[in-house]
């Protein structure tokens, strides 16, 4: 589908995004905090809960089959979004969720004193403070990949990744829009059998992903910045080289007094009833951009990058980054805090976001003390960003 | 002279006081943060000074908050950043 073509279409799915306040229109240009919702994900929702809501996997009865069958599929679903098998995706609450859990049933089981992990210093505090836990806690070691003024990691900073045990690595930045070489760097650090976990948090609403062509060891994402609801994502895992964390229903096969036998993942990562809800919604979410076709997204956003790009060289924009860079935009504007420039927007119906953006060390970096943010999506139009700069411009 | 911080995702408020036989004589502030947190830090210092730690401890931020009418949670954080950074450098609990 010509995204550009059919924007007004798409648009309609989006309610929201032609909500009026104050009688004006409004601007989401929040969509790295989360995405809006099209309305057959929430019709999805409602459906389950109105025709076949019960608990999954063990029910005989009509509503618990169904649910279950729904689940099932959102996770092939979901799989095959990536191209991988649906037994290596263990769905867990967000990336967050995810990295923790392999902080805790990798690390802590297979990382030793001593030895050496590797995180950059653009890297959201998820991805930065479970290491920053887990070195602490069993004395390894930690190397930083620093980033230039362009918001990429030099090649020399590579080096770091030799000897690795562990690299911890965001895709996409969720500051400088950055796309790091996680393939290349996979590549080094599987050279002396470490292992890779990356955070895609920023890259798959937006990139088409083929993870077992990337080859990480674990891979982490989250549904509500990709159409889905809050409460959903998903942990894709290689091999099995966790032991698990949670303990308690649906994991085990069978409990004894002093003795139990678990499951095969992924259920055996899935202790306690699952948001089977969420999942069977970040399923119809994967399927909305399976219609649009991510390629064609790709191919949008490209355009809409171009065009906000031109009017940051038009009033001398200052960037947090290079101009080398996916649909996020951080910004400084000398002598207005950033958290000021946020609510002049609000005012004018513009949603950004302020702030530090959960990346401290990043900031810290470069001697910033936050950074005003817009990010956008397929959904989002040339006349937004055109109102966008429009407004922008009466406070510079 | 005390000192004392209040940091909210990128505003960041460190306030000085002068006390003085338990009282407040001075407060004077520097910050990197938004229009609304300084605003703030202006109003309650100028109710504050005079005040004993007691009564800075019992007082109603939050109320005086409401009642300029800010409403949205984000801003009320900024407006209270004032708050946490003299009852860090008065060694106040707010919990």
């Amino acid at each position: 589908m010509n995204i550009e073509k059919h924007i007004e279409e798409i648009r309609k799915d989006f309610p929201i995004l032609n909500k009026r306040i104050n009688d004006k229109k409004i601007v989401y240009f929040d969509n790295a905090a989360s995405s809006q919702k099209p309305k057959q994900v929430v019709n999805k929702i409602k459906e389950i809960y109105e025709n076949y809501y019960a608990n999954v996997h063990r029910g005989l009865h009509y509503f618990s089959e169904k649910s279950t069958e729904e689940y099932d599929l959102a996770r092939e679903e979901i799989a095959s979004f990536f191209n991988i098998d649906k037994n290596h995706l263990i769905f867990t609450n967000n990336s967050t969720h995810g990295i923790n859990l392999v902080a805790y049933a990798h690390g802590l089981n297979y990382l030793k004193e001593g030895d050496k992990i590797v995180v950059s210093l653009m890297e959201h505090n998820s991805n930065l403070l479970p290491w920053q836990w887990l070195a602490k806690s069993k004395k390894l070691k930690v190397e930083y990949l620093h980033f230039n003024k362009e918001g990429k990691i030099p090649e020399k900073e590579f080096d770091k990744l030799k000897n690795a045990k562990f690299l911890a690595i965001v895709h996409v930045s969720n500051v400088l829009g950055t796309k790091n070489p996680v393939e290349e760097m996979i590549k080094i650090v599987h050279e002396e059998e470490g292992k890779v976990l990356v955070d895609a948090s920023q890259s798959v609403p937006h990139i088409k992903i083929n993870i077992e062509k990337i080859n990480p060891d674990f891979f982490v994402f989250t549904g509500h910045k990709m159409l889905g609801p809050t409460g959903i994502g998903g942990l894709y895992i290689k091999e099995d080289i966790m032991n698990p964390f949670f303990f308690g229903g649906d994991m085990v096969k069978d409990v004894s007094l002093g003795s139990y036998i678990l499951q095969k993942p992924p259920l055996k990562y899935e202790a306690g009833t699952p948001n089977f809800v969420g999942a069977i919604a970040l399923g119809e979410a994967i399927k909305y951009l399976k219609k649009l076709g991510i390629e064609n997204i790709m191919s949008y956003e490209k355009k809409l990058n171009a065009y906000f790009l031109e009017y940051v060289d038009k009033i001398n924009l200052n960037l947090v980054g290079g101009k080398d860079r996916e649909n996020v935009f951080s910004f400084t504007v000398k002598g207005k805090h950033h958290s000021d420039i946020a609510l002049y927007l609000n005012e004018n119906n513009i949603f950004i976001r302020s702030g530090m953006h959960c990346a401290h060390v990043l900031h810290k970096y470069l001697d910033l003390n936050g950074s005003a943010r817009a990010s956008l999506y397929f959904y989002n139009t040339f006349e937004e960003i055109d109102y966008f700069f429009e407004v922008l411009r009466r406070i510079l | 002279m005390k000192e004392g911080v209040g940091i909210e995702c990128g505003d960041i408020l460190k306030v000085y006081v002068i006390v003085e036989n338990n009282t407040i004589k001075e407060i004077t502030y520097k910050a990197q943060a938004s229009q609304i947190t300084k605003e703030f830090a202006d109003f309650f210092i100028n109710k504050l000074i005079g005040l004993n730690i007691e009564e800075i401890k019992n007082f109603p931020f939050e109320k005086y908050v409401k009642e300029k009418g800010i409403k949205m949670p984000a801003k009320k954080k900024k407006a209270l950043l004032f708050k946490e950074a003299i009852f860090d450098a008065l060694g106040l609990e707010d919990f």
